[in-house]
C-alpha cells in the first residue's frame, strides 16, 4: 500500500477515535454532570461547537480543490456557507445558554439557522442539477412552483400567526423539521442516485439532521428538554446527541470526499513520478 | 533481410519456422517480370498478398504462391508488432489513391481531405525512402497514430505527430487506403477510436460532476493501470494518448476493456454505478446506429446491459 494511502487510513482512524472520544465525554457529562456550577453546561456547549465546526472546516478544505470556474464548486460553496451559518447559530445559541440558561425562541441563533437552509438547499439543487441537467422550460416551471409554494407558505404562516392559532416559537420549532424534511427528500434522491459512490455519504447527514430537529422540536413542545445539564436528563441527552451525530455524519461524509481529493490524487501522482 | 534464391522446399521450411515461432513476418519474392509480398501474422500466412506492379488489388495468397517462381529472389524477415496493423490493411485492400508523386502542397491537401472524411483513412507517405503511415480518424479530427517504420515506433503523442505531418522532402510518394469495416487492421483501429471516444465522453461528464481534481485523478488511475501492464496508454491533460501495439484483435479488445473497467471502477467509486450508467447511456444514445454495436461490444461485461440503449 502506498504511504499516502496508509496516511489516509490513519487519519480516518484518528478522526473517528477523536470524534468518538468527544461524543463519549459529551454523553458522560450528560449522564453524571461531574462538574460544579456552570462547568457541565460550558463543557457540553464547547464540545457541541467543536462538532458543529468540523463540517465547515472540512468543507473549507474541500473548496480549496476547486477553481472558481468549476461548476461543482457551487455545491460545496453552498454547503460551506450553510454550515458556517449553522456554526455561528450554534455559537450564539451556546453563548446564550452558558450565560442565561434557557434559550428563547426565536433567538439570535435563528438569524443564522434559517438562512443556512437557503444555502444548503442551493448546494443540493446544484448537485441535483448537475446530474440531471434541466432545460430552460423545466427550470422556469420549477422556479415558478417554488416561488408560489414559498409565497403561499409565508401567507399561510402570517394568517396563522395573526389568528393566534399558532405561536411564533411553536412555528419556528416545527419549521426546522419541515425544512430538514425538504432537504432530506432531495438528499434521499441523491443517495439513491449515487448509490455506493462516496459522494452519497455527506447526504446521510441531512437525514440525521431531520431526526435531530424533529426530536428537539417534540421534546421542546412536551417540555422534556432541559437547557441546563442536570444529572441523567434523558430528554436533553437524546436530542443533543442526535444533533452531535448529525454533525459527525456530515463531517465523516465530507471527509471521505476531502480524503479522495487530497490523498488519492497525490498517491497516483507519486506512483507515476516514482 | 536475408536474400536467397527461391526454392519451394526452402519456402516451406521458412513458413514452418514462422509457424513454430508464431512470429509476424514478411516474405518478398522478386522475379524478372513480377514480384509479390506475403504477410505472416502470428505464424500464419495472411490470406491475401500484394503484387508489385500491375493491379493494386490484393491477390489470393495460395493462388499466387502456387505460381512458378523459379529463379526469383526471396527475402524474408520479422515484422514488428507496430507495423502489423498497416500491413493488415495494405495487404487486404487496394489503395483508393495508388502511389503517386506529390509535392509538399499536394500532400497537405491530401491530408486535409483525409481529415474531412466521415470515416477513418490511412495515408502512406514515402519521403527520402523512409515510409510513414498516418492514421486519420476522419470527422475533422487530427491524425492520432503515425507508424514510423524506419524508427520502429508508433507515435501517438499529438505534439510529435504535429511535427511529423510536415514532411522533410519537397517531393514524396503517397497512397491512400480507405476504411473497410471487414478488414482486421481497421477493426483494431476502430477499437482504439471507440476506446478514446468512450474515455472522452465519460471523463468529460465526470469532470462536470466532480471537478478538475477528480477528473485528473481518473486520468492518472487509468494511466497507472496501463503502466502496470506496460501498455503505452496515457491520459495527458484529459486527452488519451494511445500508443498500444498488440498483435491481435482479441488482445486489443481485452486491453481496452480492462482499461475501461479500471476507469469505470474509479468513476463509480465516487459517483456510483447508477450515475455512471446514466453517463454511458447518454453517450450511447448520441451515437449513430452503425456505431452502436461496435461501441457496446467494447464495454466491460458489467455494463453490457446498456447495449439496448440508443438502439431505438
Amino acid at each position: 500500500m502506498n504511504d499516502l494511502m496508509r496516511l489516509k487510513k490513519q487519519e480516518l482512524v484518528y478522526f473517528v477515535i477523536f470524534l468518538g472520544l468527544l461524543l463519549g465525554i459529551y454523553i458522560w457529562v450528560y449522564l453524571v454532570a461531574p462538574l460544579p456550577g456552570v462547568g457541565n453546561n460550558l463543557l457540553v456547549n464547547l464540545i457541541y461547537v467543536v462538532f458543529s465546526a468540523y463540517p465547515a472546516i472540512i468543507l473549507w478544505k474541500i473548496l480549496r480543490f476547486y477553481d472558481k470556474s468549476e461548476v461543482p464548486r457551487g455545491i460545496w460553496l453552498g454547503f460551506f456557507i450553510g454550515f458556517v451559518l449553522f456554526l455561528l447559530g450554534d455559537v450564539s445559541w451556546s453563548l446564550w445558554n452558558i450565560l442565561f440558561g434557557e434559550v428563547p425562541t426565536p433567538s439570535v441563533a435563528e438569524f443564522f439557522y434559517i438562512p443556512a437552509y437557503i444555502f444548503l438547499a442551493t448546494g443540493l439543487f446544484c448537485q441535483y442539477g448537475l446530474i440531471f441537467p434541466v432545460n430552460k422550460i423545466k427550470r422556469m416551471i420549477a422556479s415558478h412552483v417554488l416561488f408560489w409554494f414559498f409565497g403561499i407558505s409565508v401567507a399561510a404562516v402570517i394568517v396563522f400567526l395573526r389568528s393566534g392559532g399558532i405561536s411564533l416559537d411553536d412555528l419556528i420549532e416545527y419549521l426546522y423539521p419541515v425544512l430538514d424534511l425538504l432537504l432530506a427528500v432531495i438528499a434521499i434522491s441523491l443517495i439513491r442516485t449515487f448509490a455506493h459512490g462516496s459522494l452519497a455519504r455527506p447526504f446521510w447527514g441531512f437525514l440525521a439532521l431531520f431526526f435531530a430537529d424533529l426530536t428537539y422540536a417534540i421534546l421542546m413542545e412536551s417540555g422534556s428538554y432541559s437547557f441546563v445539564v442536570v444529572d441523567l436528563h434523558l430528554g436533553s441527552l437524546i436530542a443533543d446527541v442526535f444533533y452531535a451525530l448529525a454533525y459527525i455524519t456530515f463531517a465523516l461524509g465530507f471527509w471521505t470526499h476531502y480524503a479522495v481529493l487530497k490523498y488519492d490524487s497525490q498517491a497516483h501522482m507519486d506512483i507515476r513520478s516514482g | 533481410m536475408p536474400e536467397v534464391v527461391f526454392s519451394r522446399p526452402f519456402l516451406t521450411q521458412v513458413l514452418g519456422d514462422y509457424r513454430d515461432s508464431g512470429q509476424h513476418g514478411l516474405i518478398q519474392l522478386r522475379g524478372e517480370s513480377a514480384g509479390v509480398d506475403f504477410l505472416i501474422v502470428n505464424g500464419e500466412l495472411w490470406p491475401t498478398c500484394r503484387l508489385s506492379g500491375g493491379s493494386a488489388e490484393p491477390e489470393i495468397t495460395t493462388q499466387v504462391m502456387d505460381r512458378d517462381w523459379q529463379g526469383a529472389s526471396m527475402t524474408f524477415g520479422v515484422l514488428p508488432d507496430l507495423a502489423l496493423r498497416v500491413a493488415k490493411i495494405s495487404f487486404s485492400i487496394a489503395p483508393a489513391l495508388p502511389a503517386v508523386e506529390l509535392s509538399r502542397g499536394d500532400f497537405y491537401a491530401l491530408m486535409n481531405q483525409c481529415q474531412k472524411e466521415n470515416r477513418p483513412g490511412l495515408l502512406w507517405l514515402c519521403c527520402d525512402d523512409e515510409p510513414f503511415f498516418f492514421f486519420a480518424p476522419g470527422r475533422y479530427k487530427n491524425v492520432d497514430h503515425v507508424v514510423d517504420i524506419a524508427a520502429g515506433e508508433l507515435v501517438a503523442d499529438p505534439a510529435l505527430i504535429a511535427a511529423m505531418i510536415t514532411p522533410r522532402c519537397d517531393s514524396m510518394q503517397a497512397a491512400y487506403f480507405p476504411f473497410s469495416a471487414e478488414i482486421e487492421g481497421w477493426q483494431e483501429y476502430c477499437l482504439h477510436l471507440h476506446f478514446c471516444e468512450i474515455y472522452d465522453a465519460v471523463a468529460h461528464r465526470y469532470a462536470d460532476l466532480t471537478g478538475r481534481v477528480m477528473s485528473q485523478l481518473l486520468g492518472r488511475t487509468v494511466s497507472q493501470y496501463a503502466l502496470n501492464y506496460s501498455w503505452p496508454v496515457e491520459v495527458r491533460m484529459g486527452t488519451v494518448i494511445d500508443g498500444l501495439v498488440l498483435s491481435s484483435l482479441d488482445e486489443y479488445r481485452h486491453a481496452y476493456r480492462s482499461l475501461l473497467s479500471c476507469m469505470f471502477e474509479q468513476a463509480a467509486s465516487s459517483i456510483g454505478d447508477k450515475v455512471l450508467g446514466f453517463i454511458l447511456n447518454d453517450y450511447l444514445d448520441s451515437l449513430p446506429a452503425h456505431h452502436h454495436a461496435s461501441v457496446t461490444g467494447l464495454l466491460p461485461e458489467a455494463y453490457t446491459f446498456l447495449s439496448s440503449a440508443g438502439e431505438s
